[in-house]
């Protein structure tokens, strides 16, 4: 059975885009993962509050891009006061139990949502419509844009962790807790703003996918489950790895969905996942320790 | 055999053949050489103590001996036999048993069960259909094991409300229940007050009686009052084994533990 | 300035300290001695708050400091040097010093000053400025472990054990930086198994053995009475 050409072509570019916002997700929690050895199972319910924050204030203002700053900032604060109250008090404890409690968080927001804008989707409308030539097809700009976006996002915070001031007590804070509170740095205000840097990146992603796919109450579960395959895949605290296993897993479902329905084909991510696990543990793109 | 560079022989057991000893034992870490070359006889029914400073190897060579490492090159001969990289759970059907600095009790356990599951492994039955009160051998002996290391009154206790001294008493009569016959001991008195480490020196003094005992300590108190012999690591090598009353005389060791 | 009363603290069940009184005045340099084991390092981590005493006080400067936020001793002038170095294996020697620099209320021209003294004092992190803290060899980290400590201007540094593993040529260099920090007024807390250092640098010294201070006194006494170092710290 051949498979036209242009297909590919576009499974290609689709994939690249998913991988970018997926990028921006696991980007985000692995940040929150690597460190404060958090695994935050509440991660997607963020981007579906981002999505449906964008949604109202889109509606409010009818602009797109204030709609995408007013969701990344509310979301920002709302991650930093989760933890700061419910996850900082876990600190030190069986790992098991800030799961729980990211679980437990996740069932919460998602109630929060079907009470705060009903059990319907909601749709956003993308800021610019119209498409270009790739080749001989016709592609929507609006999905390029969100590739740069989130590709920029990522950027600006790796560069933020290299070379920003406070990027400095991030990585000092993620490479030795004990020491970096040794040297004066307030590690409980770091880990509560990282965790609001985290999600703010899924907040953002929300938003940015919301033309794309529309935002309900459960996206969030299909959004925790792909970051947490990237992640692992990427290897966990690798900002690098996730972005390159984004794109990975993101190519590869496009693939697959060229031979089955998209929702079956999400089981080749598994199938990546568990040969990772078998072959390289420690993550796909991490020197596997001698 | 043992190399001691203060001249002296270290002192001889009952038997002619030690019952315990290394021969050129290596152990290499990537560039680090932990042990090198070390050679030491320990002899049936003595108390022999390893002391150093910090670094010196003494971890490194207890780890080999009871099979947590591997040793990059030399032999352990117990007995005769070369045991140097069997697993640890080979290691202790040979008859050697080892307390940890971390303390390593069933917490949910009471005492006596901690210790009546440690006389099991080396009296078990594959009887599944007897009582396990039936076993009335294996809790006599457990009870016996209690009363060496001065638990006798504790024996229905959770495990985890003991004191950290009884605790790391509890320890020994583990390692003690498996009926050993080379006893290792890792820094048993750390973290103990002073009135906790005298009652534990008694404790081995009693057990020393049946058994040969390994111990690295950093209690020099206990060291000279337990040991017969005490072999001095530094580096990774033995820098000098003798009676306690030799190695105090011994310029070089004091130069290694002020520094000068 | 800094002083400990009958502080008794625990590690799980472990009883370490069993009620231990030190007291370092400002500038002083003083000497904490004992074998491995006997409660040094966690006397220290007590100090700065990573582990908290169950009994007993710790004040600094007058206000008790005892279960602080572990983040705070070093705003208040304590900076820790701790006995395996731990800097901060991934990120640059001049990054390692900007931890402490990058403090609230401190300007521009004087985070300068604090660097360039460390460079002065250790040419070689000038050299290594960007190379990562991990690429450097033992000696190199534990400078840049006391120069980190340097940079947050304190009024007092624990040294834990700082010539341990090192060259004698290295240890010298240790010698001249404990004199360079006493001359600024900076006051040490110096842990240490090395005797002959300690004894040097120090002007009282405490001796600890089973968690708790077997002896203490100045000096030039201690210098004098071999019996007690021998009992103490020999073997």
């Amino acid at each position: 059975m051949a498979i036209p050409f242009d297909q590919i072509l576009i499974q290609t570019v689709n994939g690249l885009v998913n991988g970018m916002i997926l990028a921006l997700v696991a980007s985000g929690l692995t940040l929150i993962f690597g460190i404060m050895d958090i695994v935050n199972f509440a991660h997607g319910e963020l981007v579906m509050l981002g999505g449906f924050t964008g949604a109202t204030a889109l509606a409010v203002t009818g602009s797109f891009w204030l709609a995408l700053v007013a969701a990344v900032l509310t979301i920002a604060l709302l991650g930093a006061l989760l933890q700061a109250t419910a996850l900082r008090p876990l600190v030190g404890r069986d790992p098991l139990t800030t799961i729980l409690a990211t679980f437990g968080i996740s069932l919460v927001l998602q109630k929060y949502a079907l009470w705060q804008w009903g059990p319907s989707a909601r749709k956003l409308q993308e800021p610019i419509t119209g498409q270009f030539n790739l080749f001989y097809l016709e592609y929507p700009w609006y999905r390029v844009l969100t590739a740069l976006l989130a590709a920029g996002i990522i950027g600006a915070l790796y560069l933020f962790l290299r070379y920003g001031k406070y990027g400095i007590w991030i990585r000092a804070a993620t490479q030795d807790r004990i020491m970096a509170q040794a040297m004066g740095i307030p590690v409980p205000l770091v880990h509560a703003v990282v965790f609001g840097i985290g999600a703010s990146m899924a907040a953002a992603s929300g938003v940015l996918f919301g033309p794309l796919g529309g935002v309900t109450q459960t996206m969030g579960a299909d959004f925790t489950l792909r970051a947490f395959i990237v992640v692992v895949v990427g290897g966990m605290g690798n900002l690098g790895g996730s972005i390159l296993a984004s794109i990975l897993i993101s190519l590869i479902e496009a693939y697959a969905s060229l031979v089955v329905s998209p929702a079956q084909a999400v089981i080749a991510s598994f199938v990546v996942l568990i040969l990772t696990q078998l072959f390289r543990p420690t993550g796909l793109f991490v020197p596997t320790p001698k | 055999m043992a190399t001691a560079q203060s001249g002296a022989a270290p002192a001889v057991g009952r038997g002619g053949a030690p019952l315990l000893r290394t021969e050129a034992l290596t152990v290499r870490f990537g560039g680090l050489t932990a042990l090198n070359r070390v050679s030491i006889a320990v002899q049936t029914g003595e108390i022999r103590a390893i002391i150093g400073p910090n670094g010196a190897g003494k971890s490194t060579f207890f780890n080999c001996v009871t099979g947590v490492l591997r040793p990059t090159a030399g032999r352990i001969v117990f007995e005769g036999e070369d045991i140097a990289g069997l697993p640890p759970h080979r290691i202790s059907r040979k008859a050697i048993a080892r307390s940890y600095q971390i303390t390593n009790i069933l917490p949910g356990a009471t005492v006596l069960e901690n210790v009546r599951i440690a006389v099991q492994s080396r009296h078990h039955s594959w009887n599944l259909a007897r009582h396990h009160r039936a076993y009335t051998d294996v809790l006599d002996r457990a009870r016996a094991v209690l009363d060496a290391v001065g638990l006798h009154g504790d024996e229905d206790e959770l495990a985890a409300n003991l004191s950290h001294g009884a605790q790391r008493n509890l320890e020994i009569g583990i390692a003690l229940a498996t009926e050993p016959k080379l006893l290792c001991l890792d820094e048993p008195t750390a973290g103990m007050s002073v009135a906790e480490t005298h009652a534990t020196v008694e404790l081995v003094r009693r057990i020393a009686k049946d058994l040969t005992i390994l111990i690295v300590e950093h209690d020099m108190e206990v060291v000279m009052g337990l040991a017969r012999t005490i072999t001095v690591l530094h580096y990774g090598e033995v820098l000098a084994e003798g009676t306690p009353a030799q190695i105090q005389a011994n310029p070089r060791v004091q130069e290694v533990y002020l520094k000068t | 300035m800094l002083a400990l009363e009958n502080v008794h603290t625990y590690y799980g069940k472990s009883h370490i300290l069993h009620g231990v009184s030190i007291e370092v005045g400002p500038g002083e340099v003083v000497g904490l001695l004992g074998r491995n084991g006997v409660g040094k390092s966690t006397t220290l981590k007590t100090i700065m708050g990573l582990v908290r005493p169950s009994g007993g006080s710790v004040r600094f400067e007058g206000r008790d400091i005892a279960g602080m936020a572990p983040h705070r001793p070093a705003h208040l002038g304590i900076a820790y040097v701790p006995e395996e170095r731990r800097i901060f294996r991934l990120l640059s020697v001049l990054e390692n010093l900007r931890t402490g620099l990058d403090r609230p209320g401190v300007s521009e021209s004087r985070k300068n000053e604090l660097l360039e003294n460390a460079y002065e004092h250790f040419p070689v992190l000038r050299d290594r400025r960007n190379q990562a803290g991990g690429t450097l060899s033992g000696g190199e980290q534990q400078m840049l472990a006391i120069a980190r400590a340097m940079m947050l201007d304190p009024k007092i540094i624990l040294l834990d054990e700082p010539t341990e593993g090192l060259m004698p040529r290295m240890v010298s260099q240790i010698r001249e930086i404990i004199h360079v920090l006493h001359r600024g007024g900076v006051a040490i807390l110096l842990v240490e198994q090395n005797v002959p250092l300690t004894l040097e640098v120090s002007s009282r010294v405490y001796i600890m053995e089973k968690g708790v201070v077997r002896h203490h006194g100045p000096t030039a006494d201690l210098r004098a009475n071999q019996a007690v170092i021998h009992q103490y710290l020999g073997v």
